[in-house]
């Protein structure tokens, strides 16, 4: 079976070998109902600069790989028993696969990085991988910690989720040897504005904040951590005030703890003021690109564009 | 990369290391607006870029005078310089020393500009290189906020360096033995900003020199401007006081591991790392106490000798518990962990302060009665 996120082909069954009970049917539950946004940032960058179609899919395959293997291992050390609807691999497949599953993901990445050839691009992939598990290592670390910093968080997700879309962006380039740096440094500067955007987004639906794909509300809070809204709203507050806040049962229950219903949306407004800054931030970081890229490469200004939209607006 | 001057254009401007007009926005030179540095990627290699927010002067009016020349003064690392200077003062007055009372003002002010001319030349560098942008916890604000501009931070380091030499050179006429403390002094203090200059990465055998030079050198040196001559005790105190501030550096440092190890900055704690360091800390604290008790053992009177280990024993065991849930470099456990140690670090100082003062009390009370 062939999944592939919109016109690009994420994996064939012939990639892993068919001889190792459960493997591919694990993957095919695991890749399929995926929106494959991170493989599609990797197409339509590597699309505006030209970059071969044969780097292109082996590109979108690695990054879907390593979302997936970090998925794999994410829902285990959470204990999460859903993905995407489904039951967790870990649940299905007993534990153990789930992990020889996630790290086959990630060998099998570095053996078709090696075959590519590309030195910088192995290290840098090799890097990323390393950021995104010092990340989930340090977010576990901090769990049923409810008096977190802001800028604490920050860290995590810098490590955590910008690391892919930093990859996103900058990997083509890095593949194709690119010769403008500073391109290769804004781009890399914009995937991260765009990973916090994304991550702090996702944290809003939590609370049900333009939470049009219907996501458990609280889901973090109940699983004892407190993602970057949560610490956004407790910043400044007792540890009586947070203890209280903290082990709301319901959406309502916690805006009441918090001050009502007005205090909840004042919060937010102060929230979203804060990320429309660096979505400010990202617009400069576009100008300055605009700039610099050829005008064959225009293309990929009006591809970024929307994204801040997208990602922390939540706009189709 | 951008067209960038001294006039403000945008709210942002992105530039380059290798730009011409990198440093110009780093240092703020600009009077009408401040660049304030918001994102950078690549810090400290070739590929370095930095996007500064650029603000109005205006903008800058709600801080206070006191939020800006604090947080520069360092007062909370005063106590570095300002104990070993108590101490050699109350003890020479305690022994009846001759103290010449002028080299005594002069040496203190002398002392005090050096200090304020390493701190602020340290804060200027920290921001030219990006130290802190990297270590924003333990970063001095009113520089890296854009409050105040890191050239004048620059400018008032060499004056007070400058004052400081000025200050040293009847010293030098009256007692040129002091020479030799200040010239292990400057030797360290070259070094250590030489290499911070080069690169930020190494800092390895740095905070031996900061505490050599805060400990034993200070100690000495100060006792040798203000009556040509030193003892046993104070370089014995000196050391202990170096062990101390050590700890002290190095509590910092843990403070900071994670964001120190992601810069690939190499200290003694990022080379132990989190769990070694923990105990790093621990085993400097232990060693502090201990070296603290014999010290007293010595010189003190064993009344207060008991009563002062007991009372760091009591305290240590009150700090446990910051040291037992302490799993993460991040969070709030990290920062009551660096409060509860500080809070020791401090309590071996007012410990040792009292006794002195007890003791210059009970002289002066027999001296006033005869």
């Amino acid at each position: 079976m062939i999944f592939a996120s919109q016109d690009l082909k994420i994996y064939s069954a012939q990639d892993f070998p068919a001889y190792l009970p459960k493997l591919n049917s694990l993957y095919d539950d695991l890749f399929s109902g995926g929106k494959g946004f991170r493989s599609q940032l990797v197409k339509w960058t590597s699309q505006s600069l030209s970059v071969p179609v044969e780097t292109q899919k082996l590109l979108a395959q690695t990054i879907e790989f390593i979302h997936n293997a970090s998925l794999l291992h994410d829902d285990l050390v959470d204990r999460s028993h859903l993905r995407r609807g489904k039951p967790a691999a870990w649940t299905k497949y007993t534990p153990e696969y789930a992990v020889l599953a996630g790290d086959y993901l990630l060998a099998r990445v570095m053996v078709n990085l090696s075959r590519f050839g590309n030195i910088d691009l192995v290290q840098y992939t090799a890097e990323m991988i390393s950021d995104l598990l010092e990340g989930e290592w340090l977010q576990d670390s901090v769990v049923g910690d409810f008096y977190i910093q802001l800028e604490q968080l920050d860290r995590i997700h810098e490590l955590k989720t910008s690391s892919l879309f930093k990859w996103c962006l900058k990997a083509p380039l890095v593949a194709s040897r690119y010769p403008n740096k500073t391109v290769v440094g804004l781009l890399e500067e914009m995937g991260s504005i765009l990973g916090q955007l994304f991550q702090r987004s996702d944290d809003l639906l939590d609370y049900d904040v333009r939470n049009a794909e219907n996501k458990a509300i609280l889901g973090d809070l109940k699983s004892k951590y407190l993602n970057s809204f949560g610490t956004f709203v407790c910043r400044g507050r007792s540890r009586d005030e947070i203890s209280k806040i903290v082990q709301s049962q319901s959406l309502g229950e916690f805006k009441l703890n918090l001050g009502g219903e007005a205090v909840f949306d004042a919060l937010l407004k102060e929230f979203d003021d804060i990320n429309s800054q660096k979505i400010q931030l990202y617009f400069h970081l576009l100008e300055k690109l605009k700039e610099q890229l050829q005008p064959s490469e225009q293309g990929l200004v009006t591809f970024l564009k929307p994204l801040p939209d997208l990602l922390y607006w939540r706009r189709k | 990369m951008d067209k960038v001057g001294t006039e403000k254009t945008d709210k942002f401007v992105t530039v380059k290391k290798d730009s011409p007009e990198f440093h110009k926005y780093l240092e703020n030179r600009a009077t009408n607006f401040r660049a304030v540095p918001v994102e950078s990627q690549n810090i400290n290699t070739e590929l370095e870029m930095v996007t500064f927010e650029l603000k109005e002067i205006s903008e800058f009016s709600a801080i206070t005078w006191k939020q800006k020349i604090v947080p520069l003064l360092k007062l909370n690392k005063f106590l570095y310089f300002f104990f070993p200077i108590f101490y050699v003062v109350t003890t020479s007055w305690l022994h009846s020393y001759e103290v010449d009372a002028v080299t005594l003002l002069l040496s203190w002010l002398s002392v005090t500009f050096l200090f304020l001319a390493v701190n602020l030349r340290a804060d200027y560098i920290d921001h030219m290189i990006g130290l802190d942008r990297i270590l924003k916890k333990t970063a001095t604000k009113p520089v890296s906020l854009g409050w105040v501009s890191a050239f004048k931070v620059k400018q008032f380091s060499y004056i007070f360096f400058a004052a400081s030499v000025i200050l040293g050179i009847p010293i030098v006429v009256a007692f040129p033995i002091t020479l030799l403390a200040m010239g292990c002094a400057t030797v360290i203090i070259f070094w250590a900003v030489l290499r911070q200059r080069q690169s930020f990465r190494s800092h390895l055998f740095g905070d031996l020199g900061w505490s050599l030079l805060l400990g034993p050198i200070l100690s000495v040196g100060f006792e040798l401007s203000i009556r040509g001559a030193s003892t046993v005790q104070t370089l014995l105190f000196g050391f202990v006081w170096g062990v101390v501030v050590f700890y002290r550096i190095q509590l910092q440092n843990f403070e900071v591991i994670m964001e120190a190890s992601v810069a690939k900055i190499k200290n003694g704690i990022t080379w132990l790392g989190f769990d070694k360091g923990k105990e790093l800390i621990i085993g400097l604290w232990g060693t502090s106490v201990l070296l603290f008790a014999a010290f007293h053992l010595m010189y003190s009177h064993w009344l207060y000798w008991i009563s002062t280990v007991v009372l760091c024993v009591i305290f240590t065991y009150r700090s446990r518990t910051s040291y037992q849930k302490l799993k993460s470099p991040l969070g709030s456990e990290m920062s009551l962990f660096i409060k509860d140690f500080h809070q020791l670090y401090v309590l071996l100082t007012v410990l040792w302060a009292v006794s002195l003062s007890f003791l210059f009390l009970v002289q002066m009370f027999a001296k006033v009665l005869g």
